[in-house]
């Protein structure tokens, strides 16, 4: 069983449709003890920054949510529940993540328009191994859509990279059990429902 | 072009196709038409409550939910989005962003409320605009009522206030199948910063060539051509060689 984190924000619906469509189990709860028997949890959310942390704060799931990875459960977070599992966000003034990857938010310093919104391709990372959620899909399009982001990523846990106004983006990032996509799985067509075969595996 | 949207103009429940807005041709049922899209590899779907301003509420927030169980590229819904309980519904409901005119017009905070809780991203502010001269001016309720305010700036004032997008419709174009008001959304898209997507006119494969080659515009939003079956989703991006290639997929 997978466990959708409700914090009340974002297209959650989705997300659970999407693994029902892909015949996986999966459950919208905001209760540490589901979370606890989850064999996988997913952070999914739309928004601000500053306004998804103090929703899981009030939920009191910052602690579990922290416990659990560090446990080794994986977790895979979407869009601005990748970036809260940063360290830092600038949007809005500045913003404490989780802080299990140590990333900063930014604005995306691109000329082109912002939101990025629309369909990237995402490229396995050179220098890293070949990601386990990309399995089958190196190079296919993915739905972005977002102002901020993680750019100029170097670290080893970058696995994915997206391009957008001349600008390097984190598309996909894979440390142990810790996953999260910058893209919409979600709403990315057939290659998405592919990637989250490809998560729903990795917690079996 | 980064974006081809399929436009899904709905009332009481059947997906309509009118002229200037006005009309209503029945086309078919809106969750297989959508499903039809989305087989194509359609980019996006909007989906269009045309009556919910004329009677104060949206029908669509079940037919979202019925659509984002098989169809898994985002959904806009606009039409009858009146309060911040409206969009928290159509997110629930599986949309990933709201398209809001009339209620942007009576009220321009709730541009800003929505944005502060869901993000720019989120929000899709929609400009029905009608020729004046030399200018455009905003109409609402499906391009019933003028409101008096200039397109340019009432754009301008929309990105302020934390519009992630403009969908710009030409209610002189729409339905006539005659080609964009290419004018209009160069100007909109000169004026502002965020994404433009252009809604209104397109009959023929040659309108979205001219729109691509005369502007920068982020998207399109199509009706007609798909509905009438006039174009393929692969022919249309293939209209679009700024975009795609010649297969239909992303440069």
């Amino acid at each position: 069983m997978i466990a959708v984190i409700d914090y009340g924000i974002g297209n959650v619906r989705s997300v659970l449709n999407a693994f029902e469509f892909i015949g996986a189990q999966a459950v919208l709860t905001c209760d540490p003890v589901e979370l606890e028997r989850a064999d996988g949890l997913v952070l999914p959310g739309v928004g601000a920054f500053g306004e998804g942390m103090r929703r899981l704060d009030t939920r009191g799931l910052r602690a579990p949510l922290t416990r659990l990875a560090r446990a080794g459960k994986p977790l895979l977070g979407i869009c601005l529940g990748f970036q809260m599992l940063m360290r830092s966000s600038t949007e809005q003034g500045q913003a404490e993540g989780l802080a299990l990857l140590d990333h900063a938010v930014v604005r995306l310093p691109v000329e082109a328009r912002l939101p990025h919104i629309g369909w990237s391709r995402v490229k396995a990372a050179a220098d890293a191994p070949p990601p386990k959620l990309l399995a089958g899909l190196d190079n296919e399009l993915f739905y972005f859509v977002h102002s901020y982001g993680v750019v100029k990523p170097k670290q080893s846990i970058i696995a994915g990279l997206a391009a957008y106004g001349g600008c390097e983006i984190a598309a996909l990032i894979e440390a142990d059990n810790v996953f999260g996509t910058q893209f919409h799985p979600e709403k990315s067509g057939e290659a998405g429902l592919q990637m989250l075969r490809n998560f729903r595996s990795l917690c079996l | 072009m980064q974006r081809l949207i399929a436009r899904l103009d709905i009332k009481n429940g059947i997906v309509i196709k009118g002229i200037h807005l006005e009309g209503q041709r029945r086309i078919g049922d809106p969750i297989e038409l959508a499903q039809k899209y989305y087989a194509q590899a359609v980019d996006e779907i909007l989906l269009m409550d045309s009556v919910a301003s004329l009677y104060g509420r949206s029908n669509l927030f079940h037919m979202i939910s019925e659509a984002c169980k098989t169809v898994f590229v985002p959904i806009t819904m606009g039409g009858g989005i009146r309060s911040i309980e409206d969009v928290e519904r159509a997110l629930a409901a599986g949309a990933d962003k709201v398209a809001v005119n009339t209620a942007l017009v009576n009220a321009p905070s709730l541009a800003e409320r929505i944005a502060s809780v869901y993000g720019s991203q989120c929000l899709v502010a929609s400009i029905e605009a009608k020729r004046k001269g030399e200018v455009w001016e905003a109409y609402i309720s499906n391009g019933r009522e003028p409101t008096g305010r200039d397109v340019i700036e009432w754009a301008r004032e929309l990105e302020l206030r934390g519009a992630g997008e403009l969908l710009v419709t030409s209610v002189d174009q729409e339905g006539t199948q005659r080609g964009f008001d290419i004018e209009l959304c160069a100007a909109v898209e000169a004026a502002v910063r965020i994404p433009v997507v252009a809604s209104g006119g397109a009959g023929k494969l040659q309108h979205l060539q001219q729109l691509d080659e005369r502007t920068e515009l982020q998207g399109v939003a199509i009706a007609s051509l798909l509905h009438y079956d006039k174009a393929t989703v692969a022919e249309l991006k293939a209209a679009l060689p700024s975009t795609y290639d010649r297969q239909g997929a992303v440069k």
